[in-house]
């Protein structure tokens, strides 16, 4: 499957931060997450992934374009959200949609104008009177309004209470349900994002710790829990994030079907309980091994 | 016209007038047309102010997101700028035309507006150049100076010393004056050549910078 966007040893060095050689291929008709802790570099991958800013060295190919023949074509394809909306803030909500529908062949005024009402963000307030989550409404139905085929948001949650979070996830859903389209996201949070992505990707000081098919992670990941004494000493060096509980302990295995046999008798007892990690369990273990 | 260009000139025509109110007030403008040909100094100065304007905040980030290139920005800039400048030459000429009309003065005053016109075209190059590679900001000193250098040639240059001198003054060079009207041609030829020259360079570095975002 070609993918819909492929990076190559991308790299961005700042004087104080270096985004070191990313490399990732995004299936097309999936939601991809990249998530990281504040700082890890997530905001400065976005941007190059849409050409904000260039890159040090390495490449980005979208829709089997590179930027540096086809940067219109390419960012006329792809709806860009980022973490603080950039406009004309001063200006009201329509000026800045006029404005950005000026260089869209395909802009869809009427879908704009609905999912302004749907969110409830007025038309004639300026963008800066916006309370933060009209702010990321409002990006997000100027990226959703010429008919993109790529959608890249930056941080699209954060801050944002439960039911504007459900919103918007329910709408990156339905985005890439023809299976055509596709999401990128980069998110501190996994809050709800671990049920609508499909593949999860792990930034760590600027660098990329991994990536994986969710499934297969979630399959991989599991949180054992042992009754007091049947955690076998050997095993505590094996176990991330282990934790002392009032009547045993628990922790954090990276590939479950290497200690299934060796647990079985011990799931048989009773004495060792194995549950699904939750991709939050995983990035902080992630996040203390590095 | 495209969006790019609107908002730009919104900013040029703006700071146009803004920046013309102080010099307008420093002549008698409408006995001494010719010194609006001194004027033409400033035209950078409000081209430059323009970039300020159209790039400041968040303006240039929000190009970025949208189907834009930097060779179409700096293009429409550029286009731009040369546009303004051609328009305000061709005034100039007009009102010095209509003041000095078969008058010994009028070459004087034709080669200082051409002058001045020829080296605002490639002050304004350098101008975008500078502000992208180091952001606008860094250039907020450098206009408030022009201002005041610009200001001060007003004054200096003042009609009755360039009426005795028959307009070939302090700012306009003899041989512009009183050779022929090729010389002129070939100074704004020159002038567009390295106009075009420096747009080149300016695409370049506006696509390695990240002044402005």
């Amino acid at each position: 499957m070609t993918p819909v966007l492929e990076a190559k040893n991308l790299t961005k060095r700042y004087h104080d931060f270096t985004l070191k050689d990313i490399s990732v291929e995004i299936p097309p008709g999936s939601i991809t997450a990249f998530f990281g802790p504040t700082g890890a570099g997530k905001t400065t991958l976005m941007k190059l992934l849409t050409r904000q800013i260039p890159a040090t060295s390495g490449a980005v190919r979208v829709f089997g374009l590179a930027y540096d023949d086809r940067e219109r074509e390419i960012k006329s394809r792809i709806g860009y959200v980022p973490q603080e909306p950039v406009c004309y803030k001063d200006r009201s909500v329509e000026f800045n949609a006029r404005f950005a529908a000026s260089f869209y062949e395909r802009w869809d005024g009427g879908a704009f104008y609905r999912m302004l009402d749907e969110f409830r963000v007025g038309r004639e307030k300026a963008v800066k009177r916006l309370s933060r989550g009209q702010k990321t409404l409002f990006a997000i139905a100027l990226a959703l309004s010429h008919e993109a085929d790529l959608l890249i948001l930056d941080e699209p949650t954060a801050g944002l209470d439960a039911i504007l979070r459900r919103a918007i996830l329910e709408r990156l859903r339905k985005f890439v349900a023809d299976g055509e389209r596709t999401v990128i996201v980069s998110s501190h949070i996994t809050d709800g994002l671990e049920d609508i992505a499909e593949y999860v990707n792990f930034l760590s000081d600027g660098r990329l710790v991994f990536q994986s098919e969710k499934d297969e992670l979630l399959a991989r990941w599991k949180r054992i829990h042992f009754k007091d004494g049947a955690l076998p000493p050997d095993l505590v060096g094996q176990l991330a994030d282990v934790r002392q509980m009032p009547f045993g302990s628990s922790g954090l295995t990276r590939d479950f079907s290497a200690l299934r046999e060796r647990l079985a008798s011990g799931i048989a007892a009773g004495d060792v309980k194995v549950e699904n990690a939750t991709l939050d369990d995983i990035l902080i273990a992630m996040h203390q091994g590095e | 016209m495209s969006a790019i260009l609107r908002k730009s000139s919104f900013f040029f025509i703006t700071h146009l007038c803004t920046f013309s109110i102080p010099g307008l007030a420093t002549i008698p403008i409408w006995e001494n047309a010719g010194m609006l040909s001194v004027m033409a100094l400033w035209v950078p100065l409000w081209l430059s102010s323009s970039v300020l304007w159209s790039e400041r905040q968040e303006s240039y980030a929000f190009l970025r997101t949208l189907p834009v290139t930097d060779r179409q920005v700096v293009r429409a800039k550029f286009g731009l700028a040369l546009g303004f400048i051609v328009l305000y030459w061709a005034i100039l000429a007009l009102l010095i035309r209509r003041a000095w009309g078969a008058s010994p003065e009028y070459a004087g005053y034709m080669a200082l507006a051409s002058l001045t016109c020829s080296l605002a075209v490639v002050l304004a190059a350098v101008w975008y150049i500078v502000s992208w590679r180091f952001g606008t900001t860094v250039l907020t000193v450098a206009v408030i100076a022009l201002l005041v250098i610009g200001l001060i040639m007003a004054l200096a240059a003042n009609m009755e010393r360039m009426v005795k001198t028959h307009g070939i003054g302090i700012l306009a060079p003899r041989w512009l004056a009183e050779g022929p009207w090729i010389y002129q041609v070939l100074l704004f030829a020159a002038s567009l050549a390295a106009y075009f020259g420096l747009m080149r360079v300016a695409v370049r570095v506006k696509e390695r910078s990240k002044a402005n975002l």
